[in-house]
């Protein structure tokens, strides 16, 4: 019976994470987060290359949040993961923007023929201050 | 001779590297007569004077235009798109240095991809408090036991088979292999990106017209 147990819950276990991760990676390919910044970058050639990686970051950073307690690396590695932690939500913010039309939306309201520099700059700031805030003052 | 039909195809976004543009580097020409085709295809339809990547949006009619100036017996059919998109691309004078920054933004990007990944699968764990369902589904199955993190483990490698599906990395046969979703999303924004290139020169009157 243990046996037959186990096996329920190895395939609940399995089950849910296919159906997770090909629902949070299908949400990420819809806004084009990955696609739009590799070919803003200039390498929309190495495609594939960045699947895999997707596919390990996942992969990597799921163990890591259900078994590893500790990761010792110190100031320099969490610097660069909050890093480009920081940049991926940058990303996904603006591209969930872009796809909701807000811009183009908000344009077309006000009437605005161009300063989009300056709107970007506003966007910039307004998600810096608001996340020091945010997260530094509880 | 007289009225010979030339068909031209033309794809909506071409890179060159040469600042003559010829024919034969936009264009694919059909013609019965081979030497008319051969020689359509060495006509140059532009040149660039700028030192930089410049994109150039030239219409059909141009291009009509110029073959017509040659060849003033002939009847031209359009196969391909009506307006289309010359992205110049100034070749890179040190070649070491532009193969190295290709290979940083690689790295830079596929950082970004790495832990942006990991971040969001984080996110999503703790948003939905993966942790406390699993104690739940642990007690549902297993009892009051707390099953040695099996569903936790189980859980994880479906992480990975999810998304290798999604991305289909595993079909194995080239042939009938399909694109995987980043890859349309990929053409399908180019196309966007080219489509609004030239809507915009349309607008400013920069079409390359007669």
């Amino acid at each position: 019976m243990t046996i037959i147990k186990y096996v329920i819950i190895t395939f609940i276990g399995l089950a849910s994470g296919i159906v997770v991760s090909s629902a949070v990676f299908a949400f990420i390919v819809a806004l084009g987060a990955v696609n739009k910044t590799a070919s803003i970058m200039g390498r929309a050639d190495r495609v594939q290359w960045l699947e895999w990686m997707v596919i390990l970051g996942a992969s990597i950073f799921n163990v890591v949040y259900l078994f590893i307690e500790s990761l010792l690396g110190g100031y320099v590695f969490i610097i660069i993961m909050g890093l480009f932690f920081g940049i991926f939500t940058g990303i996904m913010a603006m591209a969930l923007a872009e796809i909701t039309r807000v811009l183009p939306i908000l344009y077309m309201r006000v009437n605005l023929k161009k300063g989009l520099v300056y709107i970007v700059i506003a966007t910039v700031l307004g998600k810096v201050i608001g996340s020091v805030f945010g997260l530094c003052y509880k | 001779m007289e009225n010979t039909p030339i068909y031209i195809k033309i794809n909506e976004k071409i890179a060159v590297t040469n600042p003559k543009i010829y024919i034969k580097d936009v264009a694919k020409v059909y013609c019965r007569d081979n030497t008319i085709a051969k020689k359509v295809q060495n006509i140059v339809i532009g040149t660039i004077m700028e030192d930089e990547n410049t994109k150039i949006v030239y219409s059909i009619m141009y291009v009509i235009d110029k073959i017509t100036r040659e060849f003033p017996n002939t009847h031209i059919v359009n196969m391909g798109e009506e307006d289309f998109v010359v992205e110049y691309l100034v070749k890179p004078k040190f070649r070491k240095c532009a193969k190295c920054m290709k290979i940083i933004k690689l790295i830079i990007l596929s950082l970004i991809v790495f832990f942006g990944a990991g971040f969001t699968i984080m996110t999503f764990n703790s948003d939905v408090d993966v942790a406390h369902v699993f104690d739940k589904v642990n007690k549902l199955v297993l009892g009051e036991r707390k099953g040695h993190k099996v569903i936790e483990i189980a859980y994880s490698v479906g992480i990975g088979i999810g998304i290798l599906l999604f991305f289909n990395h595993f079909s194995r046969r080239k042939a009938n292999k399909q694109p995987s979703p980043i890859h349309v999303e990929m053409r399908t924004y180019e196309k966007d990106v080219s489509t609004a290139i030239i809507q915009d020169a349309s607008r400013q009157g920069a079409i390359k017209d007669i």
